[in-house]
């Protein structure tokens, strides 16, 4: 699945990804910090301004909001999809979130080369990534940074 | 928000958080990999949140809203090896009124193998409908 092959060029865009939000994706999100770490998430369970109508309007939202980590997890995998293990043993990538994203959205995820250099047989590549809704309106942006090989492997 | 104005106001640049220390299992990397629809996810971070983990033991539950992540990738974590993260206070500063926190956490395993390092920005305090959530 993972082609390490470096063809892209600047401006070239990677394969986009598609999401659907739905309660019960945002509620099982939430579930795995608990899941994992039990009391020690401080995530108040699976109960919190993601998974609850009450404590979202406590903090001034209409309804709970997705995680910007789940945008965040999207847009990993659009980077992690197309260059594996170099991403993972290396790579980095910077998330800023601009707009909640709510129970029914569909998100499409996106990135492009904005920049390559190719020294001493590795190509670094910088990527702008980001999270666009249904309404054209993006979410999430941000940059990702990989280098093929990974200079760590 | 009086309360959480007060907790802001003890932290400093530098302050050490709480530690985490859990396993990696068969059972929470398939919950993960279910959760975010990817079968090839690494793990951890993302949903387990550690920087909010490392926070919320030193300091309790904070609200706050999330604007900006950063990870980076050194070695993906291996079935069945403890994780241990550790935390402290990166940044702090207020802009235009705002009160904002950087986070930053570095996980390892049990035999010293850097996993990933995050940095999470925070705005700390109420939210409002203009404002992002995460």
């Amino acid at each position: 699945m993972f082609l390490n092959r470096v063809d892209l060029e600047v401006g070239q865009q990677l394969a986009p990804l598609t999401k659907t939000i739905t309660k019960e994706k945002i509620d099982l999100f939430e579930s795995v910090g608990t899941a994992t770490l039990g009391n020690g998430s401080g995530q108040s369970g699976p109960v919190n301004i993601h998974t609850d109508p009450q404590k979202a309007a406590e903090r001034g939202l209409t309804e709970p909001v997705a995680s910007g980590q789940m945008s965040f997890a999207y847009l990993h995998e659009l980077v992690a999809r197309r260059f594996g293990m170099d991403f993972r043993q290396g790579g980095d990538l910077t998330v800023t979130f601009l707009r909640p994203v709510y129970s029914g959205d569909v998100v499409t995820i996106h990135g492009a080369v904005s920049s390559k250099d190719v020294t001493d047989g590795r190509t670094s590549l910088v990527l702008e990534v980001w999270v666009e809704n249904q309404r054209e309106e993006k979410t999430a942006v941000g940059t990702a940074k990989v280098t093929v090989p990974s200079p760590l492997t | 928000m009086t309360e959480t104005l007060q907790i802001y106001g003890e932290m400093s640049i530098g302050d050490q958080l709480g530690h985490l220390e859990y396993v990696i299992t068969d059972e929470n990397l398939a919950l993960f990999r279910e959760s975010v629809e990817f079968p090839e996810a690494a793990f951890p971070s993302i949903a387990v949140k550690e920087y909010l983990a490392v926070l919320a033991k030193k300091f309790g539950e904070i609200p706050f809203i999330s604007a900006k992540h950063t990870e980076r990738y050194f070695s993906p974590p291996k079935l069945g090896r403890s994780i241990q993260v550790s935390g402290w206070i990166r940044d702090k500063y207020e802009r235009r009124g705002r009160n904002w926190l950087v986070v930053e956490t570095l996980a390892v395993d049990e035999i010293g193998t850097e996993i990933l390092r995050s940095e999470h920005t925070i705005l700390i305090g109420a939210i409002t409908r203009s404002d992002s959530v995460s």
